[in-house]
């Protein structure tokens, strides 16, 4: 089986710009005014960046804040272009960069349910088809007919990964989301998360949760300043990192 | 040659497919703005129709009773470019910032981009639709509009002025992302641009200098052409039609051109 991410000496380059020129009036006034004149500089936040993950796979990344984790799962996204190499997906791909991404506080739970689901791409029958699967797992209850600016944090982040775990995608690209709910709500999203990956669903998390590497991850991978330092177990790679960072 | 046409053609297909796949978005976006749009004022809807009421009143008295305009059946024949106008510039103003005031949406979730400049034009269509649906039996009612074939002609305008629409929000979309004061720049544009489109006047009323400025503007031959279909009962002039086909070609080739290229770039940016 092909794998389901494949990425091949990625590479994100920012360029960093002092005196940024937002204005479109700045940026006139520069031609005769020269210290108006933006300097740049290039920031490289991924540099060479290489691995794959299979279907059934679920790779956790870890890094120190900075390290480029973010940016790594925005550029698998297609949110980033890639500044350098290639990536390659095969499936649907479902990003959980944020919880409740595409929520509307005035709409009600129900409302943002087919709300947040278009944005994965799903059709009105396909979200009717989840829609109950959805509000249960969510255990809103009553609550799924309230605007959603009377709900908790709590209350959105369990409507928000309901959604997401509801609407079957190839690949899951998660980063450290989980990290709000209580405990019990965390044991039902890793379920789901390893249910997931058992029916061949590749997963790529970042997180700093390490028990959670070590336990849930099938490999995990370690990026510092940009650059993937190791991919292996998730033993080793953990090891690796208490090392690194007991030395810092 | 022909291997980058085919694959030049090939990645447009799958782009068009691809905001196929994504329509169910489209039609989510709209009715969370009609929706929020509605809840929580009284009148709902409505308000929205009291702008162009309001303008329009005050406007008839002021051209027509204290300047003394003498343009035949002069209600009718300013509702229908205060109609368009208000249809263009509302577009214009919030697809400059559609992208910034949907910066979770970019930054967090993948989906094709010009669904959200869409989404601003067909939020507008329905409302201009509502507006048209109420003033086109008062203008019938009045004896402005006529009742003939050649209202296909309006049709297709307005298809067409729809699409030039599109065209240019996908344009401002774009630049607002780059410059923040777009805007701002573009609010003070807007009213110059209201009073250099035949509006409450026809183009034979302005002075001979002005007049091929009016020629270029391209309001100016979507309004005519409409003007023509639907208060004269006429087909529209040859000259109006080449216009507003050269506008809407260049336009919606331009405008999708500019958002493929820098459209990757939004997330980054905002």
């Amino acid at each position: 089986m092909p794998p389901a991410i494949e990425c091949h000496g990625v590479g994100k380059a920012f360029i960093l710009r002092t005196n940024r020129q937002r204005l479109l009036k700045d940026r006139l006034l520069s031609v005769v005014r020269s210290h108006l004149r933006e300097s740049r500089r290039t920031f490289w936040a991924l540099q060479d960046v290489s691995f794959t993950v299979d279907p059934g796979e679920t790779i956790g990344i870890i890094g120190p804040n900075g390290a480029g984790k973010t940016t790594l799962l925005r550029v698998v996204a297609g949110i980033f272009q890639p500044s350098a190499g290639t990536v390659r997906i095969r499936g649907r791909l479902a990003p959980l960069l944020e919880v409740a991404v595409g929520f509307h506080s005035e709409l009600t739970g129900r409302e943002n349910i087919y709300l947040a689901a278009s944005l994965y791409g799903l059709t009105t029958r396909e979200i009717r088809a989840a829609e109950a699967g959805i509000i249960e797992f969510s255990e809103l209850g009553e609550f799924i007919d309230v605007p959603t600016k009377n709900y908790s944090t709590g209350m959105r982040l369990r409507l928000g990964f309901a959604i997401a775990t509801h609407i079957k995608p190839d690949i899951f690209v998660i980063d450290e989301v989980f990290a709000v709910g209580d405990e019990f709500f965390q044991e039902k999203c890793l379920q789901i998360l390893e249910r997931e990956r058992q029916a061949g669903c590749a997963c790529l998390v970042s997180t700093h949760d390490l028990p959670f590497v070590e336990e849930t991850c099938t490999r995990a991978a370690l990026i510092v300043g940009g650059r993937m330092i190791t991919l292996g177990p998730p033993k080793d790679v953990v090891a690796l990192y208490r090392e690194l960072n007991a030395s810092r | 040659m022909d291997v980058t046409a085919d694959t030049a053609s090939r990645l447009a297909g799958r782009r068009v497919a691809r905001l196929f796949a994504y329509r169910t978005l489209l039609k989510y976006l709209v009715l969370k703005d009609l929706k929020v749009r509605s809840r929580g004022t009284y009148l709902g809807i409505a308000w929205t129709l009291m702008n162009p009421l309001l303008t329009l009143v005050m406007y008839v008295v002021i051209l027509k009773h204290v300047f003394r305009v003498g343009i035949p059946n002069f209600v009718s024949f300013f509702l229908v470019g205060l109609l368009m106008w208000m249809f263009f510039s509302r577009c214009m103003s919030k697809a400059t910032t559609c992208i910034l005031d949907n910066e979770a949406l970019v930054k967090e979730s993948v989906f094709p981009l010009e669904i959200l400049p869409l989404t601003v034009v067909v939020y507008h269509a329905c409302h201009h639709a509502i507006a048209l649906g109420i003033a086109l039996p008062i203008m019938v009612a009045l004896g402005g509009a006529q009742i003939t074939w050649n209202l296909l002609w309006f049709v297709a305008t307005m298809i067409a002025f729809t699409l030039f629409t599109v065209a240019v929000s996908l344009w401002l979309a774009t630049v607002g992302v780059f410059f923040r004061d777009a805007r701002d720049i573009l609010e003070v544009g807007l009213p110059v641009l209201f009073w250099g489109t035949p509006i409450a006047y026809t183009p034979d009323m302005a002075p001979r200098i002005l007049r091929p400025l009016l020629t270029v503007n391209p309001l100016t031959s979507f309004i005519g052409s409409v003007r023509a279909a639907l208060l004269a009962g006429q087909m529209p002039s040859l000259t109006d039609l080449g216009w507003v086909t050269a506008w809407m070609v260049v336009m919606v080739c331009s405008g999708v051109w500019v958002f493929i290229r820098y459209g990757p770039r939004f997330a980054e940016e905002v």
